[in-house]
């Protein structure tokens, strides 16, 4: 069952299907704080990445 | 037997930014990894003769030519320490599967599991995290090795 998952996910990172792709995203978003392109609140000017604390000082103001 | 300029024309567009994702994501090297697109792409324009429509889909073959290029890749530099754990070696297991296995099916399976199993699978299967890390991310407790 382990080199059959592996294999499955190896070959969709070739063929990219959509809906497993929009599954992937999810869990990506989910868990490891992948920032959707619909949410920019947590990303500076200069791109880079607002800490918590940050962005709270900001809203401080 | 060589494909005709249109069908390789019609190939390179609709494949070249799959294998290009596909072998950036293991080979570290840009040039290299460029050179190893070229590659599979040689062999597909000269091999067609090797596919058998009976039994995959072009795109399986296009990646079973991919994922070989780059095992060998690493085998030519005799550095197979330095092969993605991701890659399977055995192509056995691989080629049952994936030509058993439309894309669509593939895509259905996770969508049957709930939310947190879904997201153990894909952390650990394409993500490649380990699971204390898949804990450690998800702020759950590991499971008990069975």
């Amino acid at each position: 069952m382990d080199k059959a998952l592996k294999s499955l996910f190896d070959y969709q990172k070739f063929a990219e299907n959509k809906r497993l792709s929009a599954l992937i995203k999810e869990t990506q978003e989910r868990c490891l704080n992948v920032l959707s392109d619909d949410e920019p609140e947590g990303v500076s000017a200069a791109g880079g990445f607002k800490s918590e604390q940050s962005f709270k000082k900001t809203e401080d103001k | 037997m060589l494909l005709s300029e249109e069908d390789r024309n019609m190939v390179y567009v609709e494949y070249r930014g799959k294998v290009m994702r596909y072998i950036s994501g293991r080979i570290p090297n840009p040039q290299d990894a460029e050179d190893l697109v070229s590659c599979v792409f040689m062999k597909v324009y000269r091999k067609p003769d090797a596919f058998d429509e009976s039994r995959a889909l072009l795109s399986t073959w296009i990646y079973f030519v991919t994922k070989n290029t780059v095992v060998g890749y690493y085998r030519i530099r005799k550095t197979f320490s330095e092969l993605p754990e991701d890659i399977e070696q055995d192509g056995s297991v691989d080629e049952r599967l994936i030509n058993n296995e439309t894309p669509e099916r593939l895509a259905l399976a996770p969508e049957r599991l709930d939310s947190r199993s879904r997201d153990i699978v894909i952390l650990h299967y394409y993500e490649g995290l380990t699971l204390k890390e898949i804990a450690e991310k998800c702020r759950c407790r590991t499971p008990a090795p069975r």
